[in-house]
């Protein structure tokens, strides 16, 4: 029976991520093609046998066939394998914006334009209709290794432990998040190998398996002393990122023998119980997400199911500041049913009486502004969290005659954030009832229902654009975001971002008129361009816009810089 | 990404606690040995795990001398599980590479001493996955097979036991391995970008692709080289050299499908066996266009089953299936209905009553042919009544979970149809009316022992098998292991005619396949149940003696 059921799921799962329409291109006259070089950075030497992808950047322009951002389909893509002059070529292609990824075992996988281990996708290219984009050149650089072996406190080698390359970014030291390049699970052995990375400073974080892996249960036999556990390690052997070894590693290098020894630390119990969950108890679940932006690496939270009387025991919890979050089990999607804060130090936290909300449902109709039309609007409705991760969020389509409805919504403060919108077009309003939720966001944390939201739409956008230079030579494949000035975490509606293209040009349409800032990341930077924080040590580095109704303002943008060694 | 990832690794996770503060609470004590040696192993997890519907379970480590103590478990039946690192992960008087062990039943206060849980040593297979031209294939999916002690007769199923993808060298070491028999498969990942469905950029010639490829270099898993391992062994050198065949295009239109096609259906491409199989091989997936247009690339020759799946939040129940055929060219131009979703509405009375109170169960309509899965099912309110929403268009048997303790099913029907033993057809009707499912409690009961060289055996699994064998009754066929002292029981079975069989191992779905159960009729007891009557018997354990 399990057996069949773990085969069942295997099988599942492909269709559960299905993916592209495998639609062959079609042979036209405006049909193009695309075709380069792919060389070894150092040596210059042609690569062979490398795998080239192209995939059509979704929606807009045509090449997208299908799906529109937050749609479950993926835009069509296409591979081919460079021949032994490392040439390589993609023969009718639709008119569009694509982007280009090239892999090989042995090589850091690398978009065009982008620099290896930026973690950027590289710049779009586009393709008009007929053209023939000839000569591109990919550069690749040898992949480094990491390799080693988890022991724990007695030196005894750890099956399973999670080993993760987390890269020191450029930007890293004023709040920018180390980005993971790479992870292994160590095997019966306790050895690891982390391939596929790019030249830079990694810090190694080590996590044993627990929770769903390793030791479940709790212990019965209770004795007096303090429980421990193996927890998050760094390389060589600390809790504390901060005080981890970084690893440098050059293009090509393999760095063996790094030996991590497993730390236990003190960890507590967070018990407590749910009211209001019924009968949906049973499948449903509490989930401890440490507060702030989730370290990476870092497991010290905690899960646990919910017994049919609505108690809870999440075991294992490192000290620190939590959220717990609670999931109510249903037909699908688990929705978030509450949100407590929690901090952990130095004792157990029991007790805890969670009142829970009954399922809650959205309405709502999107409309064009002054003719109050509401046909054939595209784009999907979605929310973020005012706090804390963003975590299980709903989204859905709008319909066609503009309407939506979103199932078991989270029961928290949320700010809504429209994905998708046909070109040109931005939210100019919402609200919720008689209550403006753009710029308030929505609390449902304690509502009985909510009334319909309404968001009305405006096609008097402004219109951004320009190009990155970096000492007059142009910059593809960097990150831009625009943001707006004050900078307003509560309106991520406002908040945008692209890849410059092989010209170093990037533009954005559809913006709100008002103040924002742009800034050109050498680097990705994920969702640290939110942070207040993060965003005011570069605060010197953005370059200000004023966007008018229907305007359209050019800026030539640098990069960021990155910091010095050390900086603060 | 990482985030979402981390999520689904700790939603996945299931077990929590409680605090038992009976009186009555029991005791559990015991110790680990190591199989060959009886030397105490230390440091191992010990887990006891509620049965079925007890959420609970507690996690205890063996100390110096092996021992491990559960304290305050309420009673109840367990399955307790032991794992250490360069041993084979075991379920208490488990069959080795069985996941199902014996369960433990501690009765009200009972303090349950001297248990003794051996760990075999694992064995391990160590390799290397290249490509046609030799070169390390990375990130290539190895899947460790289990052949099982039914294998040869071309029955049972091979169960994964362990796998892994290859490192960016090529290599793969899969552990923790009971001694056995296994074949080794590797299948090429197609790239990091995957979840692309990449097409040759130019399409003169027959397309080739990697395909899975089984220990030394065959797609056929019945060519494979089978590798034994003993206990604690270790087995180096395992190249494996992927191959490629030439793979197809199926594609075609599916009608019937509404506005947006592509955000509400996807297909998939299932190997034509009625039961999961490890060896499906070469099907494929992909989404339907705005037209209703699909096309699913990369498909190897083969019987497949065309299915369609519904996108609605949370659930895909399969909407059409068609039997595809694909021999040495591509499939174009078919032609899919996808009937508009129909929704089946029905009760579940007790037999000779009107009034229906604290109802439970789950009924599921399986295929009556084909794969089976993503089955469209409803779980029985306290009033009886249930309610499937998008049903797909196809024959399908009924089956039943989780009825109220002491039932089985002994009519259904929809209208005036006998839908139980006929099966459903939905092909073609507009409307289903109704259905009108009736329990009884007049069932009878069987049980009986397993024996083994006039011993007990414990941990055996034993299957009830309607005779004549009926695939299309799966409410009829039932199992359950055998306990600590080699015993079994069936209760609440419709009466009617049956045969029993012992098996070594579990045998999974195979006990529906009458062309494997033929092979053993010899073996099997027959046991005639009646209204509330008890039949017993005593059983060997069927061999397979080829």
């Amino acid at each position: 029976m399990t057996t069949s059921l773990t085969l069942s799921l295997l099988l599942l799962a492909p269709v559960l991520t299905a993916q592209q329409p495998a639609t062959p291109p079609q042979s036209n006259q405006d049909s193009g093609r695309i075709a380069g070089k792919v060389t070894h950075q150092l040596s210059g030497q042609p690569i062979r046998r490398a795998n080239v992808t192209v995939q059509s950047m979704p929606g807009r322009s045509g090449a997208g066939q299908t799906g529109s951002l937050g749609s479950l389909s993926m835009p069509p893509s296409f591979t081919a394998s460079t021949e032994d002059g490392g040439q390589f070529s993609f023969e009718n292609l639709p008119a569009g914006r694509y982007f280009l990824r090239v892999e090989r075992t042995g090589f850091v996988p690398t978009g065009f334009g982008a620099r290896p281990g930026s973690g950027n996708m590289g710049g779009p290219i586009t393709l008009t209709p007929g053209q023939r984009l000839e000569d591109l050149s990919i550069k690749m650089l040898p992949q480094a290794v990491i390799a080693g072996k988890v022991v724990d406190e007695e030196g005894e080698p750890v099956l399973g432990v999670q080993i993760m390359a987390l890269r020191q970014g450029r930007y890293r030291t004023r709040g920018g998040r180390a980005m993971p390049m790479g992870s292994h699970s160590s095997n019966d052995l306790g050895e690891f190998r982390v391939a596929n990375l790019a030249p830079g400073r990694y810090t190694l974080s080590a996590s044993a398996r627990r929770g769903p892996f390793g030791p479940r249960g709790r212990a019965s036999a209770r004795s007096e002393a303090p429980e421990e556990q193996l927890v998050t390690t760094y390389y060589p052997g600390v809790t504390d990122m901060a005080s981890a070894a970084p690893i440098e590693v050059t293009a090509g290098q393999e760095v063996n023998g790094i030996l991590i020894q497993l730390r236990k630390a003190r960890v507590y119990r967070v018990s407590g119980r749910l009211s209001g969950l019924g009968e949906a108890a049973t499948r449903s679940f509490v989930n401890l997400y440490p507060k702030g932006r989730l370290p990476m690496g870092f497991m010290g939270g905690g899960m646990a199911q919910i017994l049919p009387d609505g108690s809870f025991e999440i075991q294992g919890v490192q000290p620190g500041s939590y959220h717990l979050h609670v999931y109510r089990g249903g037909n699908g999607r688990q929705a978030m049913a509450a949100r407590v804060p929690v901090e952990v130090a130095g004792a157990n936290v029991e007790g805890l009486v969670i009142p829970v909300g009954n399922p809650l449902s959205l309405t709502g109709i999107v409309r064009m502004e002054g003719s109050e039309e509401s046909q054939n609007i595209q784009g999907h409705i979605g929310f973020r969290p005012s706090e804390g991760m963003p975590m299980n969020m709903p989204s859905t389509a709008i319909k066609a005659d503009g309407t939506f409805v979103l199932e078991s919504v989270p029961r928290d403060k949320m700010h809504l954030q429209v994905m998708g919108l046909p070109e040109g077009l931005y939210v100019r309003s919402a609200r919720m009832g008689s209550q403006n939720i753009l710029d308030k966001g929505l609390d449902l944390t304690l509502v009985e229902s909510a009334p319909p939201l309404e968001i009305f739409l405006s096609a008097k956008s402004g219109t951004v654009s320009g190009a990155v230079l970096n000492d007059k030579e142009v910059v593809p494949g960097s990150m831009i975001t625009l943001i707006p000035e004050p900078i307003r975490a509560d309106r991520p509606d406002l908040f945008k971002t692209a890849n410059s293209d092989e010209q170093g040009a990037f533009s954005f349409k559809g913006v709100a008129p008002g103040e924002y800032k742009l800034y050109a990341w050498d680097e990705m930077i994920f969702d640290a361009f939110f942070d207040p924080e993060f965003m005011k040590a570069f605060a010197g580095s953005g370059k200000r816009v004023k966007i008018q109704e229907n305007g359209h303002e050019r800026v030539e943008l640098t990069l960021v810089k990155e910091e010095s060694a050390g900086a603060q | 990404m990482t985030v979402l990832a981390i999520l689904g690794l700790l939603a996945a996770s299931a077990l929590s606690a409680q605090q038992p503060s009976q009186q009555d609470a029991c005791r559990l004590e015991g110790r680990i040995l190591h199989h060959t040696t009886g030397q105490p192993i230390r440091k191992a997890t010990v887990t006891l795990i509620g049965a079925a519907g007890q959420r609970q379970s507690w996690a205890a480590t063996s100390g110096d001398g092996g021992g491990f103590l559960f304290e305050n478990i309420p009673p109840g039946r367990y399955q307790l599980a032991a794992e250490r690192n360069g041993f084979v992960r075991q379920s208490y008087g488990a069959r080795a590479g069985s996941p199902v062990g014996t369960p433990i039943t501690l009765d009200t206060g009972q303090r349950m001493e001297g248990l003794e849980f051996k760990l075999t040593p694992q064995a391990v297979i160590v390799g290397k996955v290249v490509d046609e031209e030799g070169e390390p294939v990375t990130g290539s999916q190895i899947m460790v097979l289990r052949q099982g002690a039914y294998q040869r007769t071309g029955g049972g199923r091979m169960a994964p036991s362990g796998g892994q993808a290859s490192n960016d060298l090529g290599e793969f070491r899969v552990a923790n391995l009971a001694p056995g028999r296994y074949i080794v498969s590797a299948t090429s990942r197609g790239g990091m970008f995957r979840g692309r469905r990449a097409i040759r950029a130019s399409s003169e010639g027959p397309e080739e692709r990697q395909v899975t490829t089984y220990y030394p270099g065959v797609t056929n898993a019945a060519s494979a080289t089978a590798i034994e391992v003993a206990p604690g062994q270790e087995v180096p050198g395992i190249l494996i050299q992927i191959r490629k065949a030439q793979v197809f295009h199926v594609s075609g239109r599916l009608s019937g499908v509404g506005e947006n096609p592509s955000r509400s259906f996807r297909i998939s491409l299932m190997p034509r066996t009625r039961f999961a199989s490890p060896f499906g091989r070469g099907g494929g997936f992909g989404v339907v266009q705005p037209d209703g247009t699909f096309d699913i690339q990369g498909v190897q020759a083969g019987s497949y089953d065309l299915c369609v799946f519904r996108m609605i939040q949370g659930r895909q129940p399969m909407a059409a299936r068609v039997p595809v055929v694909v021999s040495g060219a591509n499939v174009e131009g078919l032609l899919v209905p996808v009937g508009a979703p129909l929704v089946l509405t029905g009760t579940v009375k007790m037999e000779n009553s009107e009034e229906i109170t604290g109802m439970r169960g789950n009924i599921m309509l399986r295929p009556s042919e084909g794969f089976a899965m993503n089955n469209a099912s409803a779980n029985v309110q306290a009033d009886g009544t249930f309610r499937m929403e998008s049903v797909g268009r196809d024959k399908y048997s009924l089956t039943f979970f989780r009825l109220p303790d002491g039932t089985f099913v002994r009519s259904a029907r929809m209208g005036n149809l006998e839908v139980l033993d006929k099966g459903l057809d939905l092909t073609l009707v507009e409307v289903a009316p109704p259905i009108e499912i009736v329990l009884s409690t007049k069932g009878g009961m069987v049980d009986g022992t397993v024996v083994v060289d006039g011993q007990p055996a414990p941990g055996r699994p034993v299957t009830l098998i309607p005779e004549p064998m009926r695939p299309d009754r799966p409410d009829l066929f039932k199992t359950a292991n055998t306990d600590q002292s080699g015993a079994f029981s069936f209760s609440a079975i419709a009466p009617g005619e049956y045969t029993l069989y012992a098996w070594e191992e579990n045998i999974d779905d195979s006990l529906f396949d009458p062309d494997f159960i033929k092979l053993f009729s010899d073996k099997g007891k027959r046991v005639t149940v009646r209204e509330n009557g008890q039949s017993g018997a005593q059983l060997t354990v069927v061999k397979d003696e080829r």
